[in-house]
Order: C-alpha cells, then sequence, then structure tokens
C-alpha cells in the first residue's frame, strides 16, 4: 500500500513538472485549435508588464 | 557572479538566434513546398508556429530581465547605501533599467514582426485559393 502511494505522488510530481510539455503535446494533436499568435503577443507583453513593475517595486521598496 | 551573468546571456542570445533561425527556415521551406505541391498544409503548420515562436522569445526576454533585476538591485542598494532613494538620481540604476526598457522595445518589435507575419500567411492563404480556382476554372 505504501509503494502504491509513493508512486502515485511520484506520478503526479512528475506530471506536474511536465505541465507544459504535456499541455503542447495535447495543443499538437490534429483538431485541437491551437492559440492565436495576437493572443499569445498579448499576454505575454502583459506578463512582461507586470513582472518589470513588480521588479522595479522591490528594487526602490518604499 | 559576472562569469554567471555573461554565460547567461550569451545562453539567452543564443536562444532568441536559434529561436528566430529555425522559424524562418521552417517558414521558407514550408512555403516553398506548399507552393510545389498546392497543399495548404505547409501555411497551416507556419500559421501553428508563429505563437511557439512568441513564446520562444518572451522566455528569452524573462531570462534577460531576471539578469538585468539582479543588476538593478545591485544598482540600487549602491545609491541606497550613499543616501540616494530617489531611482532617477541613481545613474546606475538608470543605465541597467534603459537597457531593460530596450530589451522591451526589441522583444516587441520581433512580436510586431511575428504578428504582422500573421496578416501576411492570410494573404498568401487568399493567393493560393485563387490559384486553386483559376487551374479549376481551366
Amino acid at each position: 500500500m505504501q509503494a502504491v502511494i509513493e508512486m502515485g505522488v511520484a506520478i503526479a510530481i512528475e506530471l506536474w513538472q511536465q505541465g507544459d510539455k504535456i499541455i503542447d503535446l495535447i495543443k499538437g494533436i490534429p483538431g485541437v485549435a491551437p492559440e492565436d499568435v495576437d493572443k499569445v503577443v498579448a499576454r505575454n507583453r502583459a506578463e512582461r508588464a507586470a513582472k518589470l513593475a513588480a521588479d522595479r517595486a522591490s528594487e526602490w521598496p518604499k | 557572479m559576472t562569469a554567471l551573468h555573461d554565460y547567461r546571456r550569451e545562453s539567452t542570445l543564443d536562444r532568441v538566434a536559434g529561436v528566430l533561425c529555425a522559424f524562418f527556415a521552417v517558414v521558407g521551406l514550408l512555403m516553398v513546398l506548399s507552393a510545389l505541391t498546392g497543399c495548404a498544409k505547409g501555411i497551416d503548420l507556419v500559421e501553428q508556429s508563429l505563437p511557439k515562436a512568441a513564446n520562444g522569445i518572451h522566455v528569452a526576454a524573462q531570462v534577460d530581465n531576471a539578469v538585468l533585476h539582479e543588476l538593478a538591485m545591485d544598482a540600487a542598494s549602491k545609491c541606497r547605501s550613499n543616501g540616494v532613494t530617489d531611482p532617477q538620481k541613481c545613474p546606475g540604476w538608470l543605465r541597467v533599467d534603459s537597457v531593460r526598457v530596450a530589451v522591451e522595445e526589441v522583444v516587441r518589435a520581433f512580436e510586431d514582426d511575428l504578428v504582422g507575419l500573421k496578416s501576411k500567411i492570410e494573404a498568401y492563404r487568399k493567393v493560393r485559393e485563387a490559384i486553386a480556382r483559376l487551374k479549376g476554372g481551366q
């Protein structure tokens, strides 16, 4: 029983770590609509802007 | 630490160059194949690879920004230790921040090109359809 639980936890951790690759794999399956480049670029830009603001704030804490 | 920074910078540049070279090589090859075979699959693959190229450039920018954040932290810390609390009066931090702004501008230029490529792909698809229609009318 202990071994089964440990194996389950190990598999869950591996799936969690490989999450991005699994999502990419699923998106690569024909019939699954790929993301639009416009949306990806908009999301990435927003993410970078938020990170930059957070970085600047941490460099000069009030 | 400086050696680590240099290594990471080189690594990031290599990554951006690799992403772009691979991407445009694939775009060129698939467009030629698409034209030769009359098959729309090639151009579909090009369109599907655009978000992947955008994500590759985004990840490279994040690595650069992480390095610049460390440098900015060091510069800000030095200024604070000299009694400077205004970022605009800290030359070291301003230098780092200007590079950070430049990184964002370059990345955005790449992204604009990728988004622009999408509209060109749509135009190319229409051209292929027109050729198919002409062939059908013969």
